[in-house]
């Protein structure tokens, strides 16, 4: 469904990525552990299509409108509601009105946002935003999600939310790439594991079960910095 | 730990000549330095040199590196062992901590680097 094959990029003399070779069928969750400036959005942008890469290939099936992406920012306007955003971005991707009405629909209702669909974006809480966020990311439907560091100032409970979401959409089929610092936010979700440092994977398998406390072990050996 | 002004004896099992020339440059004022080519030479040098600490490269000649480092954990159940490889999978890691009293280096790395984790294991 996606795959990398020896994908290199600098940014002048830094080499932000360097022989990135991995490929992730429907349904699995790659988790990507690096520390600031590993080059995990660098690479999160080649697979989405943002960058090209200087060096290697990216395949994947459908194209770039098979990407969810969910990043640092919501993408969403604040004056605007969340059912108008929601409107709006089903129209960047050219949803079609029944499908679009029916997806928007199912979205606020399975991420719980309900009362919130005509309330503008600003006034919304982080973790009522990052469920819109999520809800943007998935109105056309994609086949492959890119999560860059998406439990980033959630609190306990909406990470929680957002955990669980993510499990159900891995179990209906979807291709996950997931990249954070913190080896506890993203170890539960995964069936593979990367450790990226200096634009390289220093380690690339399947989880196979281990726990969290195990791969922080393995990453700080692996990775370094304590 | 090795007392002031002695040098600790480490035993580089590495087979790339290229890596054992920079080794032996880098570290020769470090350490006192043995080097085995192979899984045989490197259970030979570990009675002979009676090293403090080893630095494994997980590919080898003759033999599988975890394989040989489990054969040397039961000699030297103890011993600190930085092993070093350029695979990029999970699971050599994994062996590797399961075995414990191990550091672990990707390849390429800095010398200065696999100093400080010699320094660093056992001491």
């Amino acid at each position: 469904m996606l795959s990398a094959r020896d994908v290199g990029h600098a940014y002048g003399s830094l080499r932000a990525l360097d022989g990135i070779t991995f490929t992730l069928d429907r349904g699995r969750t790659l988790a990507i552990f690096g520390p600031n400036g590993a080059g995990k959005t660098t690479l999160l942008k080649v697979l989405a299509g943002l960058i090209h890469p200087q060096q290697g290939t990216v395949q994947l099936a459908g194209g770039r409108r098979a990407i969810g992406w969910i990043g640092h920012q919501s993408q969403l306007y604040g004056p605007l509601t969340v059912a108008e955003n929601l409107r709006f971005w089903a129209s960047l991707y050219d949803v079609p009105e029944p499908a679009r009405r029916a997806r928007q629909d199912e979205l606020i209702e399975r991420l719980g946002l309900g009362r919130q669909a005509d309330q503008q974006v600003r006034t919304l809480s982080r973790g009522q935003a990052q469920r819109a966020a999520i809800a943007r990311a998935l109105i056309h439907d994609p086949s492959v999600l890119l999560l860059d560091e998406p439990f980033t100032g959630l609190d306990r409970v909406a990470a929680e939310e957002l955990r669980r979401l993510l499990g159900e959409l891995a179990a209906a089929g979807r291709a996950t790439v997931l990249v954070t610092h913190n080896v506890e936010e993203g170890t539960e979700l995964a069936s593979d594991i990367a450790f990226m440092r200096a634009g390289q994977f220093v380690a690339l398998g399947p989880r196979a079960g281990r726990d969290a406390a195990t791969l922080a072990t393995a990453y700080r050996e692996a990775v370094g910095g304590g | 730990m090795a007392a002031a002004g002695v040098k600790r004896k480490v035993l580089f099992i590495e087979d790339e000549a290229a890596l054992q020339s920079s080794y032996a440059r880098f570290f020769s004022a470090r350490y006192d330095m043995s080097f085995a080519r192979t899984g045989a030479e490197a259970m030979q040098q570990l009675e002979a040199f009676d090293p403090e600490v080893l630095v494994l490269d997980l590919r080898l000649p003759d033999t599988d590196g975890i394989a040989l480092l489990q054969r040397i954990r039961q000699k030297r159940a103890t011993i600190p062992v930085v092993v070093t490889t350029a695979y990029v999978s999970m699971e050599p890691l994994m062996h590797v901590l399961d075995l414990g009293h191990s550091a672990y280096l990707v390849k390429p790395f800095d010398l200065n680097e696999l100093a400080a984790r010699i320094d660093a294991v056992g001491a």
